[in-house]
């Protein structure tokens, strides 16, 4: 910028130089005046050029300095012209030859006009806009100011001072005045060289360079002494370059930069209209996107929504790992389930969660889902609380976009309980089983079709021969060689128990037989069907055992029976006997006895004379042997009583019996002096009847054995021997060696001649009849001479010992 | 005393020797009537059968009843003489051997008026006799 304006200068500095060193040369007049009034045509053209695009580009482009530039020029141009009217070469217009003042004085007014607005200009702030009303201000103005300055110039009564003729030379003032036009616009020239470099604006600098030559214009003017030669129109010349610059740059400035302007902003607009457009459409897109989107994600929402209530609320665990196998996401079921909270499962390894020895299984299971191997498996957990829970994971693995294992997703349900049960079940199978098999009956299970599905290994040991699955039902009897019992007959198919269970009936028989090689057994079969809910018969089952043996000893035991019974048969018929027995010894054997007896005593009687003292002797023993005969049938008859008749159980007071036998024997014989000592209260249950006489018995013994000893003592009471209570009858009589206490309860059998001690014998024999109904025991201890004690036990009802009805 | 004759129903002819001997010590005069068997007390008494014993004789003052009889037994005649308007207060005394309960239930409820057992030693019998006699014969207040 500088530079092109350094190069005005100098060309300035030039055309000085070169106007100083022309001095006052002449030029041709005629030839003068063409182009005196050429270049100022020119330099009218340009300044109403300038205020023309100024004033016509007002609407696009005009600011205040434009205006200002653009009313400077138009005044100017009308300067220029009146200048031109009133010089020298326009005579006919008014121009004077003599006295150029008129055109001096426009000259001076152009040139300040100029260079004032020029400089002033420098100062107005770039592009202010301007309204119409300023702009028509600033044209009034103009308008304003050219009549001031033509009416000030032209008007006869000028204050101005006339200017010095043509040829005089220049005034000084004149001088001076041209001088200060000169200094303005050079001013103004460096304003605008400022603002140019400034703005890197050409225009200014165009500007700036025409001021520049329009100061040199001034110079020049002043070097010419006549205004009429060749310096003279090389300023004028000078001035017009300098107007056509200043020209350029308003064209420029009010014509070309906005034209570049509007062609950039339509350039600007088309791309800002590609732009928008594509900004629209995007936009358009945007939002077809956006709602696109909106209702995408919307829908997004609610599937997702939708599935996170799936996944929260499914009973289901659910458990998502990474392709590490750490949990990435568990539901809270899942978590539940195993009694974590979900956070503190989350980044933990899955097989953290099983006990060591599943590890290796799971680890195997992780190994399928990274081959892409969905499964279903079941597998024990370890639960917060350190119980082992079952599980059914139901897991499939993901993949990413580069088909790259990254991770999977499971489905868990407790199925703990279940597991529980199904192992209580295949325990109580198990047992069962192991029951079924070791029971002691065959089993045989078979299916609607009459095919057998199972059979234990006892039944084929009791039929002989392995249980053939294949084996018809119908086709079993002759198989196994089944014939009903005793006959030749093979058993009839409609009564085998597994033919009537497959048929819903349960049913048994005992009357089959199995004809093995070497051997008959019979067996006895029972069949039920198993049914389902609604009675349809699922599985017929048939159980069997070898009942030879019990048929055997069935047939054994009623034989038995049979014996049995005609052994009773018998007994009654015994007893029956043994009553009659009874009755006829009291009846008939006495009667003999009793003729005996009588006729002897009748004889010795009345015969007495006739018989000496032998025969009365002998037939005294007669009646004594009567007598006793007597007695003995006596005895016998009582102790087949006590056997024979039926007891009663009641309460029986044994004290207070014995206390009424020992008054009785006393009354009897009141003179013995025998100490008795009877325990009270003692009691027992039984017949009352017969443990009076069992006391009377032994008693009457104790009372006999005593009659010899000075102080007889009896004794009757209860002690206990190894734990068990036991009543004795202690006396201290007569006594009895030991050596023969075997023959003390033998009937008839007696220690002592009846000589010495009166009796038959039975007594004892009876006590112990009654004790062994009772079911009690009885025993003796004695020493002879000393005393004897009888014991005996109270027995249990039921017990008796030999006891027959 | 009741002078009316005795009806002894008894079939052991020594036992009949015994018991008349054993009347006549003990002075018991009243004519003794007997019968060896069921038949022959009904004859005696109601006047069945052969009509060859004395059917006009008087009602006896008492019967002694042996329990043991061929044919139809003690109780029987018992029956009879209890069915039998004319003979229903007749003093019945069962004299048998039998120490069989069931048998001295069965006589008193069949009305005997007494059971007595016949002892096998002959004194005791005497004594029995005695005592019967003097009881039935003299204390006890008949019917006529």
């Amino acid at each position: 910028m500088w530079l092109v304006i350094l190069f005005a200068l100098a060309v300035s500095v030039i055309l000085g130089l070169l106007e100083y060193s022309l001095g006052p040369e002449t030029v041709d007049r005629r030839l003068f005046s063409t182009v005196h009034i050429t270049i100022e045509i020119l330099r009218v053209n340009f300044a109403f050029a300038v205020f023309g695009v100024v004033w016509l580009s007002r609407k696009y482009s005009m600011d205040r300095r434009s205006l200002v530039i653009g009313m400077a020029f138009l005044a100017v141009g009308v300067l220029t012209i009146l200048r031109l009217l009133t010089s020298q070469d326009m005579p006919s217009m008014g121009g004077a030859t003599e006295n150029v003042s008129h055109s001096l004085y426009f000259s001076l007014f152009l040139r300040y006009t100029i260079g004032t607005v020029m400089l002033g200009a420098v100062f107005i702030g770039r592009e202010i806009p301007v309204t119409a009303r300023q702009t028509r201000a600033a044209l009034w103005a103009t308008a304003v100011y050219l009549s001031l300055v033509t009416a000030m110039v032209l008007a006869p009564g000028s204050p101005l001072p006339d200017i010095q003729p043509v040829d005089a030379g220049l005034d000084p003032l004149l001088v001076e005045l041209e001088f200060g036009t000169m200094v303005v616009s050079f001013l103004a020239a460096i304003g605008y060289a400022r603002i140019a470099t400034r703005l890197h604006d050409m225009r200014y600098a165009l500007v700036s360079i025409g001021l520049i030559l329009f100061a040199q214009a001034g110079f020049a003017f002043m070097e010419s002494p006549t205004s009429n030669d060749a310096v003279f129109l090389i300023g004028r010349a000078t001035a017009l370059v300098g107007f056509f610059l200043v020209f350029l740059a308003i064209m420029q400035a009010s014509l070309h930069l906005p034209y570049l302007r509007l062609e950039r902003a339509i350039k600007d607009h088309k791309t800002t209209k590609a732009e928008a457009e594509t900004k629209t459409a995007e936009l358009r897109m945007l939002a077809q996107d956006l709602t696109e989107r909106r209702l995408v994600e919307a829908a997004l929402r609610k599937s997702e929504k939708g599935y996170r209530d799936l996944v929260e609320t499914a009973t289901e665990g659910i458990w998502r790992i990474d392709s590490d196998s750490k949990t990435t996401f568990v539901n809270l079921q899942m978590a539940d389930m195993l009694g974590y909270g979900a956070d503190e499962m989350i980044g933990r390894p899955i097989t953290e969660f099983v006990d060591p020895d599943s590890k290796g299984v799971l680890e195997q299971h992780l190994d399928l889902r990274k081959s892409g191997v969905k499964e279903r498996y079941d597998m024990p957990f370890i639960r917060k609380n350190g119980e082992k829970g079952y599980f059914l994971v139901s897991a499939t693995p993901s993949f990413d976009e580069l088909g790259e294992y990254s991770g999977s997703v499971a489905f868990l349900s407790d199925i703990t309980e279940r597991k529980q049960m199904e192992d209580a079940l295949r325990e109580s199978e198990r047992r069962l089983f192991r029951f079924l098999v070791d029971l002691p009956v065959g089993i045989v299970v078979s299916d609607t079709n009459g095919r057998y599905l199972f059979a234990n290994d006892k039944a084929a040991q009791i039929l002989g021969k392995d249980v053939e699955p294949n084996i018809e039902a119908d086709k079993t009897t002759g198989f196994y060689e089944a014939y009903i019992a005793g006959t030749d007959q093979l058993y009839p198919k409609e009564k085998a128990p597994i033919k009537r269970a497959l048929a819903g009936e349960a049913s048994m028989v005992d009357d089959v037989e199995i004809h093995k090689p070497g051997e008959i057994i019979q067996i006895e079969i029972w069949g039920a069907p198993v049914t389902d809910q609604e009675g349809n018969v699922l599985y017929g089952i048939a159980a069997f055992q070898d009942i030879t043996q019990r048929k055997e000893s069935e047939r054994l035991v009623s034989d038995l029976n049979r014996d049995l019974e005609v052994q009773a048969k018998r007994l009654v018929d015994i007893n029956k006997e043994l009553e009659a027995f009874s009755y006829s010894i009291s009846h008939d054997l006495r009667a003999p006895l009793r003729s005996i007896d009588g006729f002897s005593s009748i004889l010795l009687e009345h015969q007495s004379s006739q018989l000496d003292d032998k025969g009365k002797d002998y037939l005294n023993r007669v009646k004594l042997g009567c007598q006793r005969m007597g007695q003995l049938i006596d005895d016998m008859l009582k102790l087949s009583r006590i056997t024979r008749d039926e007891m009663t159980w009641e309460n029986v007071d044994l004290s207070e019996i014995a206390r009424s036998v020992l008054a009785d024997l006393k009354k009897a014989q009141p003179d013995r002096k025998v100490r008795l000592v009877v325990e009270d209260g003692i009691h027992v249950q039984g017949d009352e009847r017969l443990y009076r006489i069992l006391m009377t018995n032994l008693l009457d013994n104790a009372w006999k054995f005593c009659q010899k000893k000075q102080r007889a003592v009896i004794e009757f009471g209860v002690t206990t021997i190894n734990g068990e209570r036991v009543h004795f009858v202690k006396d201290n009589g007569a006594g009895f060696d030991m050596k023969n206490v075997d023959k003390l309860f033998v009937p008839f059998q007696r220690l002592h001649s009846s000589l010495e001690f009166a009796g038959t014998g039975i007594g004892l024999a009876t006590a112990q009849r009654i004790i062994h109904r009772h079911g009690g025991r009885i025993w003796a201890e004695g020493e002879v001479g000393k005393g004897a004690t009888f014991y005996f036990t109270e027995g249990r009802r039921g017990a008796s010992v030999g006891e027959t009805t | 005393m009741d002078h009316r004759p005795i009806l002894l129903v008894e079939d052991n002819p020594d036992d009949v020797e015994l018991t008349l001997h054993a009347l006549k010590e003990n002075n018991v005069a009243n004519e003794v009537l007997i019968a060896h068997d069921g038949n022959e007390a009904l004859e005696i008494l109601f006047g069945e059968g052969v009509p060859s014993q004395k059917t006009s004789a008087p009602r006896p003052a008492l019967v002694l009843l042996d329990l043991k009889l061929p044919g139809t037994d003690g109780f029987d005649i018992l029956k009879r003489i209890r069915n039998n308007d004319s003979t229903r207060l007749m003093p019945v005394v069962i004299l048998t051997s039998s120490k069989e309960h069931s048998d001295l239930l069965k006589g008193y409820r069949l009305g005997a008026n007494s059971y007595v057992r016949k002892p096998v030693d002959y004194d005791h019998f005497l004594t029995v006799v005695r005592q019967l006699g003097t009881y039935w014969l003299t204390l006890n207040e008949p019917i006529t």
